[in-house]
């Protein structure tokens, strides 16, 4: 088990997350220009199987409006990660980042490079 | 269902949307099958649910326990049974190797084909018009209206429209295109004035064609008057399910049928009377 924290100030983006290596499970917060969204998904480590040369994510979740505690903005992350010396020295991550608010109608996209936070 | 895809046929999804806000099914991105799922909320179905919007993730293993993961988030617009459009943003990052890939794109309707769909959108319909290639573009070949009840048409109710409706005159059929008083070379579908209460009236307009004339989505932009698109083997043409408003009988907006690769030619506008 591992707890990750990244982010990118000026992407509005910060991820807070526990990763539990035995089955890839990812838990936890994901905040986007300000609006924190529980977040839960996946992760498979580099290495860890024959033919993953690359460590990938994504992560799916939600929060209410801060308009309208009934609707919700959905969110959706993808990235790759980078690691030093293994799990969890992670020191990177590739990301899409993608918003959709059920109150607004905004559908926002965000590509970004987040860093140890 | 949600049965999209981008006009280029890139990008597409079939995903079942329940009303307890779960979203599952799959989409296909550049010819890989993600299994997806995700959550949705209805616009309207609570306060301040303005837009019907969702997320989902998905995966799809490029070798055994090898997978691309995908997350998107997207806008739909239309009925939650029968979306209009969808907008959607997503990623795409595998674990083979670099080279994650993003897109942005809006999913329109392809045809469906199931014979109870089709069924039951003719029997809610009032008219039912088809749409001939003439020497001059479009031409009414033929049309039927819903049966008569105390001077005021209804419902086909039921899918053999032809029986259960009063065949349209060749008089009647040959008012039905007539060039756009606008837009030189357009045509303008227009369906016959019923009388009947209801405010909303749901029409079947029957396109001539091979199935294969089309590409999936056959249209080229979102239609916020056209609820269904179909492709009905029986009548061997495309069907598009205009519903006009009695209040408004506001026209469509230019159908533009998509033939794939780039290929398009003009449908035309449908309007009510």
């Amino acid at each position: 088990m591992a707890h990750w924290v990244l982010g990118n100030a000026a992407d509005g983006i910060h991820l807070d997350v526990n990763e539990n290596s035995s089955n890839g499970a990812v838990s936890g917060t994901l905040t986007v220009d300000g609006l924190n969204f529980s977040v839960s998904g996946l992760w498979t480590a580099d290495g860890s199987l024959p033919g993953r040369n690359v460590s990938n994510i994504n992560l799916r979740g939600s929060a209410a409006s801060p308009n309208a505690p009934g609707a919700p903005v959905f969110v959706a992350l993808s990235g790759q990660i980078s690691f030093n010396n293994g799990n969890p020295n992670i020191t990177g991550m590739s990301v899409g980042v993608y918003t959709a608010s059920s109150n607004t109608g905004a559908l926002v996209s965000k590509l970004s490079q987040l860093s140890p936070a | 269902m949600w049965n999209l895809a981008s006009v280029d046929g890139t990008i597409s999804m079939v995903v079942s949307a329940d009303g307890s806000g779960n979203l599952s099914g799959a989409m296909t991105i550049y010819g890989q099958e993600y299994s997806v799922q995700g959550e949705w909320a209805a616009s309207g179905s609570v306060a301040g649910r303005n837009f019907s919007s969702f997320s989902l993730a998905g995966s799809f293993d490029t070798a055994p326990s090898v997978p691309n993961l995908l997350a998107a988030a997207g806008i739909m617009t239309g009925p939650g049974g029968w979306p209009i459009s969808v907008q959607i943003s997503g990623n795409i990052a595998p674990s083979a190797g670099a080279g994650m890939r993003n897109f942005s794109t809006v999913l329109l309707p392809v045809m469906n084909t199931n014979a109870n769909d089709l069924a039951v959108a003719y029997g809610e319909s009032y008219v039912v018009l088809e749409i001939g290639a003439g020497g001059d573009g479009l031409v009414c070949t033929a049309g039927w209206i819903g049966p008569n009840n105390g001077g005021q048409a209804s419902p086909f109710g039921s899918s053999d429209y032809k029986s259960a409706g009063t065949a349209m005159t060749a008089a009647e059929c040959a008012d039905v295109v007539i060039p756009d008083p606008v837009y030189t070379g357009l045509k303008d579908i227009r369906v016959p004035h019923i009388e009947t209460a209801a405010t909303l009236r749901p029409v079947m307009i029957q396109f001539l064609a091979e199935q294969d004339h089309f590409a999936n989505p056959p249209l080229m932009e979102p239609h916020p008057h056209i609820a269904k698109v179909f492709y009905d083997t029986a009548a061997g043409a495309l069907v598009l399910q205009p519903i006009d408003d009695a209040s408004t009988l506001a026209p469509t907006n230019k159908i533009t049928f998509n033939h794939g690769r780039g290929r398009r030619h003009d449908g035309g506008v449908v309007e009510f009377r």
